[in-house]
């Protein structure tokens, strides 16, 4: 931009600060274009740059009357827009952060659930492991047994395993 | 990089506005703090606040309008302020003074005192108006108005008498300058 430019926008400013509203509009088609490119090279996203370049121009026209008249009215302008775009980036930054917080807040609420679960699951194993006889446990190795492997155990155990699908099938209704 | 298809600038535009008349506001109001300072400062002189806070109100309400609208009378409150503030101080003062009394017959200071303070607050309102090139009628108006509010929250604490006399100074050096620039 060239110097009498920006001294035009800073005259502008001045005068809409003092609160001339003749100059609300030469400096509203002054500034919009320059605000824009600055969001769109600061953020690289078409519908990002639009969103803070407007957002930028509400709040740079509601601080107008607080502009102090000894500074460069373009670098105010574009010191609001930088905030804006700084302003965006870490609300996008907090919405990359939440839902891995959402995440370990289910892991975290999921626990006593799946402990729950867990705990349902053992009950009823031990319900129906409670209803095989001491052999059949003794064979699915739920009871001490201090006899080496043999294949008459082995025939047990599986003897043992298809007795415990039935009574979870008999139970449950669904196969273990 | 163009501006998406779906952007409405002329809504923006009044959006800005918005704002900025609303930023204007706001400024306008954080601006009349010296009016509270003021009326504080009448009701702790003993004035009744019955009287103050109406003409504080009052006092607050033009101060933001004039603010709010900007430009040269805005600038000019300023200037009524501290030309009010000097009958307001008078007559504060005048208030704690007891009347002069001899020979069974008492003469009070506080209406020549207001109205002479108003005076000299006027002359001084005028000169701060002549230095800031403030000679438009309508801030010189808007100086002698703010400057007749703020005499008057201190004037009426001794008496309608004093209010209207601190005001009849203002307007006595106010109003040729404020014709005369009129006419030019």
């Amino acid at each position: 931009m060239d110097p009498a430019e920006r001294r035009a926008i800073s005259t502008w400013m001045a005068r809409l600060a003092d609160g001339d509203r003749e100059a609300f509009t030469p400096l509203f088609e002054r500034l919009w274009p320059v605000v824009r490119s600055f969001t769109a090279r600061a953020l690289g996203h078409d519908a990002d740059a639009d969103d803070v370049a407007q957002r930028a121009m509400v709040s740079l026209f509601a601080r107008a009357s607080a502009y102090d008249t000894h500074r460069d009215g373009l670098a105010w302008a574009l010191g609001i827009a930088a905030w804006e775009c700084r302003t965006l980036r870490r609300r996008q930054q907090r919405r990359r952060e939440l839902p891995q917080d959402a995440a370990a807040s289910v892991r975290d609420d999921a626990t006593p659930e799946h402990a729950l679960l867990e705990a349902e699951l053992a009950a009823a194993f031990c319900a129906i492991t409670g209803s095989l006889d001491a052999e059949d446990r003794r064979a699915l190795g739920l009871e001490p047994d201090g006899g080496p492997a043999s294949p008459a155990l082995r025939k047990r155990k599986q003897r043992a395993l298809l007795r415990l699908r039935a009574v979870w099938s008999r139970m449950h209704g669904t196969g273990a | 990089m163009a501006p998406g298809p779906e952007l409405d600038l002329a809504r923006l535009r009044v959006r800005a506005r918005a704002a900025y008349e609303r930023g204007r506001l706001r400024a306008a109001i954080r601006g009349a703090w010296p009016v509270a300072a003021l009326a504080l400062l009448c009701l702790l002189a003993d004035a009744p606040w019955t009287v103050v806070l109406p003409i504080a109100t009052l006092h607050a309400v033009v101060v933001i309008a004039l603010v709010h609208r900007g430009r040269a009378p805005a600038r000019a409150v300023a200037g009524g302020w501290l030309a009010g503030s000097l009958p307001l101080l008078v007559a504060l003062a005048s208030c704690k003074v007891p009347h002069a009394c001899a020979g069974g017959s008492c003469s009070a200071f506080c209406l020549p005192a207001c109205l002479a303070s108003a005076a000299v607050g006027a002359i001084a309102l005028v000169g701060h108006a002549r230095r800031r090139r403030l000679d438009d009628p309508a801030s010189l108006l808007a100086a002698a108005v703010i400057a007749g509010l703020t005499a008057c929250m201190g004037c009426v604490t001794i008496g309608l008498a004093s209010a209207i006399a601190a005001l009849g100074g203002i307007a006595l050096v106010t109003a040729p300058a404020v014709l005369v620039g009129a006419r030019r």
